[in-house]
C-alpha cells in the first residue's frame, strides 16, 4: 500500500517541504531508500526498523520502498526518521492516510522509539505555514521553538508510540503554546554587563557610541588587559532591542546551526560572537557540503568581535570583505547557491605592536619594523571597511577606583536610539538603513555642507592629505554625530569630532 | 684610461675594504700605478685574494659601461683630489675612496664648513622627534647644512625639518646610491635628491647590509663640523657615530633627557663622558657660525611667531592648551583634568592643532609644538 507524509528540510536559510513516500509491496523482503540521500538520511533505515520493533510494531516481510521527493534535492539531517516510520505505519494500515493530510512531521528516532530534537525547525515551520499546512508534529524539545509561529498548531511528541496513539485518537496531546513577548523579554535581560563598569575610557566610549549609532565598524587598538574585550562585550547593551521579525531571523539561523537551547527557544537579544583567532575561513563565513551558517551569520543583527585581528589568517579576514559590503554571504556549491544573511557590526581589536606596549617607548621592546610588519598583516581593503578607530590604553588607578562617574549603557543607548530613529526616517525610501552604508552618491544627496563647512573640509583634505575615500568616511561619521544631536545639518563641530575618530588611511596607529 | 674612470674602477673593486685599498694606493704611489702594476709585483706585495680581486676587476669595457649607466641615472661621483671632494673628509682616518652623488653638488662646497650631523634613535619618542625638528629647523634657517642618515625616527625628522625650513640637507646612505632604505622614506629620498644632496660610498644596487651602516656613520660625522645626538639608547648606532666623531676630532653636542627614559640613557652617558650639553639651538649655532657671520646673516635672534597666536586663544582653548605638555599626553587625561566632555575637548584640540600649537603624535596622544 502507498502512503505520503509531508516533512521538511532546510536549504541555506529557507525551509523546503519534502514528501516522504512509502510503499509496501509483495516481493523479497528488502528495505530500499531512494531520493538523493546523504549518508545520515540513509542510516535512518536502520534507526526506523529498530525503533519500530522496539515500539512493538512488526515490519511485514515484504518489499518496502521509501522515496523522498523532490528527488533532485540533496536531503541531509536526521529529521526524516519520524516521517519515514509514520509512512511505513500508514502503509501497513496502522494509521489512516486522511489523518495525515495537511500535517507536517519531523523528528529523529532513537532505537527505543524515543523522538529526539532536530535542528532547523523554525524555517521548516515557516515554510509549511506558507504552503497552507495547519498542523505539525515535532519533537518535544523543539515544541516551543515551533510554537513561535503562532498560526501553527504544534503537537509535541516524545515517542513513536505516542504519535501512533495520537493519530488513532487514543490519546490527546495539548498543542504547544508559548508567550512570545514574555520569552523575548526574559531573554532580553542583559547578560552582557553595563558600560558604567568600564572606567576611565571616556573617549573610547564616545567612539563606540558613535559607531553603534550609525552601525559603523570599529577598530580598537590597545595593550592586552586594557579592556578591549570587556568593552566589546557591552556593545549589544547600547544597540536597540530586536524587533520580533529580527528575533525570528536570528533564531532561524541559530536553529539551522543547531545552537538553540531547549530552555531558550528564541534569541531575543542581540547576538555577540567572538570567534577565536585560529578560526578558518569556512567556519567564519559558513561552509560545508551543504553549507551551514558561519560566525558572521550567527552575528547577524548583532556584534562580531574579532580579538587580535592581526593574528587571524589572511584567508579568514579576506572572506569577510564581500559580506561587509553586501550584508549577506554567498556560498556557491555544486547543487546550488546559498545565501546567509550577515548584517553585523564588526568590532575588531588589536595590540599596537607584538609586545603590546607601544607607544610607551620606555616599555616597548619592539623595533619600528616589527611594529610596522605586525600592523601590515591587516589588509588595506579590510581596513577600508572600518570607519572608526579608537585606542584603548591602560587606565590609571585613580580612574579605576576613585572616579565613579562616566557614561552608562542607558545614556549611551538613548543617544544610539535617537540617532537610529533619525536615520530610519531619513532613509525611508532608500535601500540602506544606516549612515555607515552611505556611498558616494548618497553622501552627496544626504549630507549638504554650507560654505563654512566646505572650507573646513578643504582645509582638512589638504592639511591631512586625505584621499577621496577618507573624506567620505569623515562625512559619514559626521552625519552620525549630527544624528545623535538630532541635528538635520552637519556642522563644523560634527566634522571636527569625525576627523578625530576616523580610521585614517594606511595609518599604523 | 681617463683619470676619473680609474677612480671609478677603485670604487668597483669588490672584496677589499677601503682601508686596505688606501694602503695599496699609498704603496704604489697613485691610482694609475696600481692599475698598471703587473701581476707578479701585485702578488708579491698583497695577499693572494686581494691581488686576484684587483686583476679580475681590470676590465675597461665594464668600467666604461658602468660609468655610462651612472650618467644615465644622473649619478656622479667624486674621489680624493676631485674639486668637490670635501676637505674635511680627506682628513679622517680611512677616507672613502669614492662617493656616489645625486642632487645638488654645490652643497659640498665648503668655504667654511657649516655642516652639523643630527643623529638619534629610530624608535624615537615624540619629545625626541619634536626636539630634533626644532633644532634642525632652526639650524637650517641659519644656513647650516643638516647631515643625517635617512633612517626612520630622528634622522628623517632632521631631514624633513631642514627641507621645511628651505635649508640645506645632505643624506648619507648605507646602501647603494639608487636604493631607498627604509622604503617608507621614498618621498623624503626623492625630495632630498631634488632639493638637497644624497651621498653614498656604495654604487648601484648595493643592498643595505647591517655592517655598512657603522661605516656610513664615519662619513656622516666626517662631513660635519659637529654632531648633535638627540636620542640614543645604551647601545645605539648613534653612539658609534659619536665615537667616530671623537676620533675624527669633531665636536659632540648632546640633548639631555630624563634619567628614567630608555631613549636618553645613551645621551646621558655621553654627557657624563664630557660631551657638550645643549638645551637650545643657539648653543650649537653660535659655535658653528662665528658670531659676526651670524649677525651678517640678517636674522634677529630667534623669533617665536607662536606667542602672538597663543595670546589670541579663546579662554577654553587656553585651558586645553595649558593642559598639553611637551611629553605626550592622552586625551582621556586631558578630559579628566579639565572635567570636560570628550566631544568638546576633541573640538578644542582640533582647533589648537590647526593653529599649529599642538600636535597629535600617535593616535589620541598630544604634545605641544
Amino acid at each position: 500500500m502507498y502512503s505520503k507524509i509531508i516533512s521538511g528540510g532546510v536549504i541555506g536559510v529557507e525551509g523546503i517541504l519534502i514528501q516522504v513516500e512509502a510503499d509496501i509491496n509483495d516481493g523479497l523482503p528488502v528495505f530500499n531508500m531512494v531520493g538523493y540521500l546523504s549518508s545520515c538520511v540513509r542510516e535512518a533505515g536502520e534507526r526506523v526498523r529498530t525503533a519500530l520493533k522496539n515500539s512493538d510494531f512488526h515490519l511485514p516481510p515484504k518489499r518496502i520502498t521509501i522515496n523522498l521527493s523532490p528527488a533532485a534535492i540533496r536531503k541531509d539531517g536526521t529529521a526524516f526518521d519520524l516521517p519515514i516510520a509514520i509512512g511505513i505505519l500508514t502503509s501497513m494500515g496502522v494509521i489512516t492516510q486522511e489523518k495525515l493530510n495537511h500535517t507536517l512531521v519531523v523528528g529523529e528516532l532513537s532505537l527505543d522509539g524515543h523522538v529526539n530534537a532536530v535542528s532547523g525547525i523554525l524555517p521548516i515551520i515557516q515554510c509549511a505555514l506558507k504552503q497552507g499546512i495547519k498542523r505539525c508534529i515535532v519533537p518535544k524539545e523543539n515544541g516551543e521553538e515551533a510554537a513561535l509561529i503562532e498560526e501553527m498548531e504544534v503537537i509535541p511528541v516524545d515517542s513513536l508510540r505516542s504519535v501512533v496513539d495520537y493519530m488513532s485518537d487514543m490519546i490527546a496531546i495539548e498543542p504547544c503554546y508559548v508567550d512570545v513577548k514574555a520569552l523575548i523579554h526574559s531573554s532580553n535581560v542583559s547578560e552582557y554587563g553595563d558600560f558604567s563598569e568600564v572606567m576611565g575610557h571616556e573617549t573610547l566610549k564616545r567612539g563606540i557610541e558613535i559607531a553603534a549609532a550609525g552601525l559603523h565598524n570599529v577598530l580598537m587598538t590597545g595593550a592586552a588587559g586594557a579592556g578591549k574585550s570587556m568593552i566589546a562585550r557591552r556593545i549589544p547593551t547600547i544597540l536597540p532591542e530586536l524587533t520580533f521579525e529580527e528575533c525570528l531571523e536570528v533564531t532561524k539561523l541559530y536553529s539551522i546551526a543547531g545552537l538553540l537551547k531547549p530552555d531558550k527557544p528564541i534569541i531575543g537579544s542581540r547576538p555577540f560572537r567572538a570567534p577565536h583567532h585560529t578560526i578558518s575561513a569556512h567556519a567564519l563565513a559558513g561552509g560545508g557540503k551543504t553549507p551551514k551558517p558561519g560566525e558572521i551569520s550567527l552575528a547577524h543583527n548583532g556584534v562580531l568581535f574579532l580579538d587580535e585581528l592581526p593574528e587571524f589568517s589572511r584567508n579568514a579576514l579576506e572572506v569577510m570583505r564581500q559580506p561587509l559590503e553586501d550584508r549577506e554571504v554567498t556560498i556557491s556549491r555544486l547543487n546550488g547557491i546559498y545565501r546567509f544573511p550577515a548584517d553585523f557590526m564588526l568590532v575588531a581589536a588589536r595590540n599596537p605592536c607584538p609586545c603590546g606596549n607601544y607607544p610607551d617607548i620606555n616599555k616597548c621592546t619592539c623595533t619600528i619594523n616589527q611594529i610596522k610588519r605586525y600592523n601590515a598583516r591587516i589588509s588595506k581593503p579590510l581596513l577600508d571597511r572600518i570607519d572608526i578607530n579608537v585606542d584603548v590604553r591602560k587606565v590609571a588607578y585613580d580612574e579605576l577606583f576613585l572616579n565613579g562617574k562616566g557614561m552608562d549603557s542607558k545614556e549611551m543607548k538613548e543617544h544610539v536610539l535617537t540617532a537610529q530613529n533619525m536615520q530610519k526616517r531619513r532613509y525611508e525610501n532608500e535601500t540602506i538603513r544606516f549612515n555607515s552604508q552611505l556611498d558616494t552618491r548618497l553622501c552627496n544627496k544626504y549630507i549638504k555642507l554650507s560654505k563654512n563647512e566646505k572650507d573646513f573640509m578643504r582645509y582638512v583634505f589638504e592639511s591631512q592629505e586625505l584621499s577621496a575615500r577618507g573624506s567620505y568616511r569623515i562625512l559619514r561619521i559626521a552625519r552620525t554625530i549630527a544624528d545623535i544631536e538630532e541635528s538635520d545639518r552637519v556642522c563644523e563641530s560634527h566634522l571636527k569630532e569625525a576627523v578625530f575618530f576616523r580610521n585614517a588611511d594606511g595609518e599604523v596607529l | 684610461m681617463k683619470e676619473e674612470l680609474l677612480y671609478l674602477w677603485i670604487g668597483m673593486i669588490e672584496g677589499i675594504s677601503s682601508g686596505v685599498l688606501n694602503r695599496m694606493i699609498d704603496y704604489f704611489g697613485n691610482v694609475e700605478n696600481l692599475w698598471k702594476a703587473d701581476e707578479e709585483r701585485l702578488r708579491a706585495v698583497v695577499k693572494e685574494k686581494y691581488a686576484a680581486a684587483i686583476i679580475k676587476s681590470r676590465n675597461p669595457d665594464k668600467i666604461e659601461k658602468y660609468s655610462y649607466k651612472l650618467k644615465e641615472r644622473n649619478i656622479s661621483y667624486i674621489y680624493p683630489g676631485h674639486v668637490y671632494y670635501p676637505e674635511s673628509l680627506s682628513h679622517i682616518p680611512d677616507p672613502p675612496r669614492i662617493l656616489y652623488i645625486r642632487g645638488n653638488m654645490s652643497l659640498l662646497e665648503e668655504r667654511k664648513n657649516r655642516k652639523v650631523a643630527v643623529v638619534g634613535a629610530r624608535k624615537a619618542s615624540a619629545y625626541g622627534m619634536e626636539t630634533a625638528y626644532q633644532f634642525s629647523h632652526a639650524m637650517a634657517e641659519k644656513g647650516i647644512t643638516i647631515v643625517s642618515g635617512l633612517a626612520s625616527g630622528i634622522d628623517s625628522t632632521a631631514h624633513k625639518a631642514a627641507l621645511d625650513a628651505e635649508g640645506r640637507t645632505i643624506g648619507v646612505l648605507g646602501c647603494g646610491i639608487n636604493i631607498c632604505y627604509p622604503r617608507e622614506n621614498k618621498n623624503l629620498y626623492d625630495k632630498i635628491c631634488d632639493e638637497g644632496l644624497m651621498i653614498s660610498e656604495y654604487g648601484l644596487d648595493v643592498s643595505p647590509d647591517a655592517y655598512r651602516f657603522p661605516l656610513r656613520n664615519r662619513i656622516i660625522s666626517g662631513l660635519s663640523k659637529a654632531v648633535l645626538v638627540v636620542e640614543a639608547r645604551e647601545k645605539s648606532g648613534s653612539l658609534i657615530t659619536a665615537d667616530q666623531a671623537l676620533e675624527q676630532g669633531r665636536d659632540i653636542y648632546v640633548i639631555p633627557g630624563r634619567i628614567s627614559d630608555v631613549n636618553s640613557s645613551g645621551c646621558n652617558n655621553l654627557l657624563k663622558q664630557g660631551a657638550t650639553c645643549v638645551t637650545a639651538p643657539e648653543d650649537i649655532i653660535y659655535d658653528v657660525i662665528s658670531k659676526d657671520d651670524f649677525m651678517d646673516s640678517g636674522y634677529a635672534i630667534f623669533h617665536d611667531n607662536r606667542s602672538s597666536t597663543k595670546k589670541n586663544l579663546a579662554p577654553d582653548e587656553k585651558m586645553v592648551y595649558s593642559c598639553v605638555r611637551l611629553e605626550q599626553k592622552h586625551i582621556d587625561d586631558i578630559c579628566a583634568e579639565l572635567d570636560m566632555k570628550v566631544s568638546d575637548v576633541v573640538k578644542l584640540l582640533f582647533s589648537l592643532e590647526t593653529k599649529k600649537l599642538i600636535r597629535q603624535v600617535v593616535r589620541n596622544y598630544y604634545v605641544r609644538c
